[in-house]
């Protein structure tokens, strides 16, 4: 087995002081009803860092990913993104930069593979209607592009064979990887994983931290929740520990590791969590 | 005529169908108020489809019979009265022809009604007219059940006492049209397409029953919807029947497409339908392909009557949107016989007008008691109700028009 | 019963099919992206015949033409009254209800079919005075038809046929090789997560509704060269019928769509056809070609419920 790997360079840990961090969420807090599912959670992300979002489950992860991308408006708070307030309106956040993947695969199922990643990069791209119908030469240098960009992105995720395939014919770990590749085609500052190695194979799991170190080295940050505890300590710069909607704890990987409170509240009850594939999809957002 | 398949949906076009039923009432009173002074108001009702496809024929209906209420009060025909035309537009839905009906029961005013056009509506209708005593002149239906009952052709009895037309039916029109097919036109093989409804059901069985009697041969009897215009699965069965004439029974809205698709399909044999065909837009729709086809209507022409020059100089001199139309003649008749017959009520009570109901049940019996010279002739009606004309004429489209009638004559059966 | 008559009710079905069709395409993609059943699209078919008509009469020269020439016209005169009545009703009366009980903006479709066909009965006019309370006369191809072998093929069915190809072809490029094309296919396929790709949905509920209408102005030529006359009440019928054909292909899958158009037409046609040719079953022909397709309609509803080509899906909460 392998030993903790040396970190890629980037930030190592904490907030680099000085650095603008690219996300500032404050006070963030959504409701249903009487449920409150996140609670005025503070979380910032410095360029190129890679945070883990842990927590048991049901503590409020995903909501919170829901309220950073505008899928739910948060009952309070704010979110910052590169020095800008982001309005809670899902395509005005895909446009300012962040984009995520989901915790229950939500590809366009009846697309190709290529066709997911061309319509992640919607937002990157513009043709006039009229320049589409007349196969104008705007049109056709959009076109080219977003297949381009597309191709690129897939042979990235090592996904080139399945290009054209339908994408819910992958198999479950490569659905996963093209989240991400439709994810990374609206090049975002800010990636957003939600439980990405649900249901890989130990070989995957370590290909996929790979994947992500590189994604870092393209210069995005990224957020990532995950219940591999093994995965996530040997990724992350820095951990936040989530619990029934609060922030816990956040720091070093290793300090985290040492909090009682986090070993009592999570690591203690299950340690090493299986990767969550039948953990509750119905509190996913729809 | 235009089924409607939703019942939703056709609720929701019954309240548009009152609404331009308001439309037009407005329209009518706004004319009516133009002329004459009398101190009572008698309300004429009058009912035909002003919207839809039978719009054409509907519109000839009201101003005719406007028509007969104008001159009646600019004449003081019955001193003292002033009436008034309200007119209400059925869309030849036979739902809304009872909506309608109701209303006109329920406005105490209204002594009697004109119309509808459609054989279905007037079935609709009737039983409401029935139970309030409220006369009803039909000057377009031409099902005969309406008068002489569901067993007309067997044990005749009349249906509703307060039922009347003054226009031929189709137990002479059918008849006169399987004579001239057979001995004029010599064609012994004849396909008949009906459109399900009562006027049209009704026109084909009487067609078909005189033309085998004849000895001559239905190929083939089909039934299209009304509210059709793909009669294509009907043509292909006509083509490999070898019939040499095709008998429609319904209305030119579905009739004139038959006609253009029969020809486009190569079948040079003519189209042969009744008063609901005879129609300009019949021509404007079937194109070119349509001369040589053939309808009947009941009466004679009238711009050939020496009784109906009066009328006809009058309508022109009126003015109105639209032309008379093949029901102007029986529309103007019968708004004027209701006219006569509201004048012999009042007077049997020394001019005053009696209270609601004994009212309409005078005017019902002085209806079947009357009897004057008309636009179209003679109007007095039998036991059933209906008018003793039996002329019908037979018009051709010619060079893209309607003929001047290629021939006009009784049925004698 | 000769094969050539059998064929001919073919050609005739499929000719009729596809114009079902084409309209059925409009209501699967507004289905598709916001889940309503817009009954106004059988007025928006009504009014691209309209809007044709109006091209040919009040434009001067254009009925002079030949009529090959004057199509084109009309058929730009039809999408463009199509689509903007489309997108205005989009606008104007369903936008508004976005977020209200499904069944509101239901009722407002049904609504606003109604009012529109009031609106042409009432105020359109005709060069001349004529105005559209009865069905009013469209211009049609003169000449002889095709006889192929005994089988005969109108003019208006050849258009109809080659126009509904063309649109269909037309229709699979746009979907999946244009940006909206595919933001469309991805908006229906899972809304949420289109909006997080940065897809505005309102655009693509206005693409869909255009790109409906547009298609819709082509079926209503095709329906005023065939039968000669439109009429402001044709949607009705129309659009019940093509509601069945993208039912019957799966509603929400743009291929069904068509696929459910051609088996409507067909089976309409065949099984009256076929009962009106043999005098015994002569009256269940052409007046009960309805309540065939219909039945076919349950046939298939009770083997596969989500329609011959639709997705078995779950209901989105
Ligand atoms: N749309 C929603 N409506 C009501 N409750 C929700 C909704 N989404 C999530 N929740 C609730 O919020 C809590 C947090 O859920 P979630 O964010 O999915 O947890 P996690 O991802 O950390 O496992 C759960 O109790 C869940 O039931
Ligand atoms: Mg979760």
């Amino acid at each position: 087995m392998s030993t903790q790997p040396a970190n890629p360079p980037g930030p190592v840990s904490g907030t680099a002081p000085g650095s603008e961090p690219i996300l500032q969420a404050r006070g963030v807090t959504m409701r249903f009803g009487g449920l409150t599912a996140v609670d005025g959670v503070d979380l910032d992300v410095a360029g190129g860092e890679i945070v883990g979002l842990i927590g048991p489950n049901g503590a409020g992860k995903t909501t919170f990913f829901n309220c950073l991308t505008g899928l739910y408006p948060p009952t309070a708070g704010s979110i910052t993104f590169r020095g800008q307030r982001l309005a809670p309106k899902p395509y005005r956040v895909a446009e300012a930069g962040i984009s995520r993947t989901f915790q229950n695969i939500r590809l366009f199922p009846n697309m190709t593979a290529l066709e997911n990643v061309m319509v992640g990069r919607h937002c990157r791209t513009r043709e006039g209607l009229l320049s589409a119908i007349g196969r104008g030469p705007r049109y056709r240098a959009a076109e080219r592009e977003a297949r381009q960009t597309a191709r690129e992105l897939l042979s990235f995720l090592d996904l080139d064979r399945h290009a054209s395939a339908i994408a819910r014919s992958l198999p479950y770990g490569d659905q996963r990887k093209l989240e991400i590749a439709r994810a990374m085609a609206s090049d975002p500052g800010l990636l957003l994983l939600d439980e990405p190695a649900a249901g890989m194979n130990p070989r995957e799991t370590l290909a996929l931290r790979e994947t992500i170190f590189k994604i870092r080295q393209r210069g995005l940050s990224v957020v990532v929740i995950e219940h591999d505890m093994r995965f996530i300590f040997n990724l992350c710069d820095r951990l936040v520990v989530l619990a029934r909607g609060r922030k816990l704890t956040e720091g070093r990987p290793d300090e985290v590791r040492a909090d009682e409170r986090v070993i009592a509240t999570y690591l203690g009850t299950a340690p090493a969590a299986a990767p969550g594939t039948a953990e509750q999809e119905a509190s996913d957002a729809r | 005529m235009f089924q409607r398949s939703l019942a939703v949906l056709g609720a929701v076009a019954g309240v548009c169908g009152l609404a331009t039923a308001c439309g037009s009432r407005s329209q009518s009173a706004h004319t009516a108020s133009g002329s004459g002074g009398g101190a009572t108001v008698v309300k004429i009702g009058l009912d035909a489809p002003l919207t839809g496809g039978l719009q054409a024929l509907g519109l000839g209906m009201q101003y005719s019979a406007q028509l007969a209420v104008d001159l009646a009060n600019k004449q003081q025909a019955v001193p003292g009265v002033t009436f008034q035309l309200v007119a209400k537009d059925d869309q030849a839905s036979a739902s809304i022809g009872e909506q309608n009906a109701a209303a006109y029961v329920a406005d105490p005013g209204v002594a009697g009604v004109v119309g509808p056009l459609n054989s279905a509506v007037a079935q609709s209708m009737q039983s409401v007219f029935n139970q309030a005593n409220l006369v009803d002149v039909s000057s377009a239906s031409t099902n005969p059940s309406l008068t002489q009952g569901p067993n007309w052709k067997t044990a005749k009895t009349r249906a509703y006492p307060s039922f009347f037309r003054d226009i031929t039916t189709d137990a002479v029109q059918g008849p006169f049209a399987a004579d001239y097919v057979f001995k004029t036109l010599g064609i012994h093989s004849v396909a008949t397409v009906d459109d399900g409804q009562t006027y049209g059901v009704g026109l084909v069985e009487t067609f078909s029953a005189e033309f085998k009697k004849l000895g001559g041969q239905i190929a083939l009897a089909q039934t299209a919807t009304a509210n059709t215009t793909d009669y294509s699965s009907v043509i292909s069965a006509v083509k490999s029947s070898g019939a040499k004439l095709v008998y429609y029974g319904g209305e030119y809205p579905a009739g004139a497409p038959l006609s253009k698709e029969l020809k486009a399909a190569g079948l040079n044999i003519p189209e042969m339908g009744g008063d609901g065909n005879q129609d300009p837009t019949y021509i404007k729709t079937a194109g070119p392909a349509s001369n040589g086809d053939f309808a009947t209507v009941p009466g004679a022409p009238l711009a050939a009557l020496p009784s109906a020059k009066d009328f006809i100089a009058q309508y022109q001199a009126a003015h109105f949107p639209a032309p008379y139309a093949i029901y102007g003649g029986t529309s103007y008749d019968a708004a004027e016989s209701i006219i006569l017959s509201v004048k012999a009520a009042l007077a049997q009570d020394g001019g005053k007008m009696p209270a609601g109901d004994a009212f309409r049940s005078q005017v019902e019996k002085a209806e079947q008691a009357v009897s004057f010279d008309g636009a179209t002739g003679p109007v007095a009606f039998d036991q059933y109700g209906d008018v003793g004309s039996k002329v019908i004429t037979m018009y051709k489209i010619e060079n893209g028009a309607w003929d001047q009638g290629v021939y006009s004559g009784a049925f004698a059966g | 019963m000769s094969v050539t008559v059998l064929l001919q009710l073919v050609e005739n079905g499929l000719v009729l099919g596809a114009m079902y069709g084409l309209i059925a395409v409009g209501y699967t993609m507004v289905y598709g992206t916001i889940q309503l059943i817009n009954f106004a699209h059988g007025e928006i078919f009504m009014l691209g015949g309209f809007g044709a008509l109006t091209v040919y009469a009040w434009i001067p020269g254009v009925a002079h033409l030949p009529l090959f020439a004057a199509l084109p016209l009309m058929l730009l005169g039809g999408v463009v009254v199509a689509v903007a009545a489309a997108v205005g009703a989009e606008r104007l009366a369903y936008r508004p209800l976005r977020t209200a009980p499904r069944l509101a903006p239901l009722i407002t479709a049904i609504g606003l079919s109604l009012a529109l066909q009031q609106v042409v009965s009432l105020w359109y006019r005709l060069p001349g005075g004529g105005n559209a309370k009865a069905p009013v006369a469209f211009p049609s191809f003169g000449g002889k038809a095709f006889d192929l072998g005994g089988v005969l093929v109108q003019r208006a069915d050849l258009f109809t046929v080659i126009a509904a190809a063309v649109c269909m072809a037309g229709l699979a490029w746009f979907v999946a090789r244009t940006r909206s094309g595919r933001a469309m296919q991805a908006t229906a396929q899972d809304p949420d997560t289109a909006r997080l790709m940065g897809i505005d949905p309102d655009r693509m509920i206005v693409v869909a509704f255009a790109v409906g209408a547009a298609l819709a102005a082509v079926a209503a030529l095709t329906q005023g060269l065939r039968y000669g006359q439109i009429s402001f009440d044709m949607g009705f019928v129309a659009g019940l019928k093509a509601f069945t054909a993208a039912v019957l292909g799966g509603i929400g899958n743009v291929r069904g769509a068509m696929l459910g158009g051609i088996v409507l037409g067909l089976a309409e046609e065949l099984s009256s056809g076929i009962l009106a040719h043999f005098r015994d079953t002569a009256q269940y022909g052409q007046a009960w070609a309805d309540v065939w397709a219909f039945v076919l309609l349950i046939l298939v509803l009770l083997l596969r419920p989500q329609g011959l080509l639709g997705e078995r899906v779950a209901d989105r909460a």
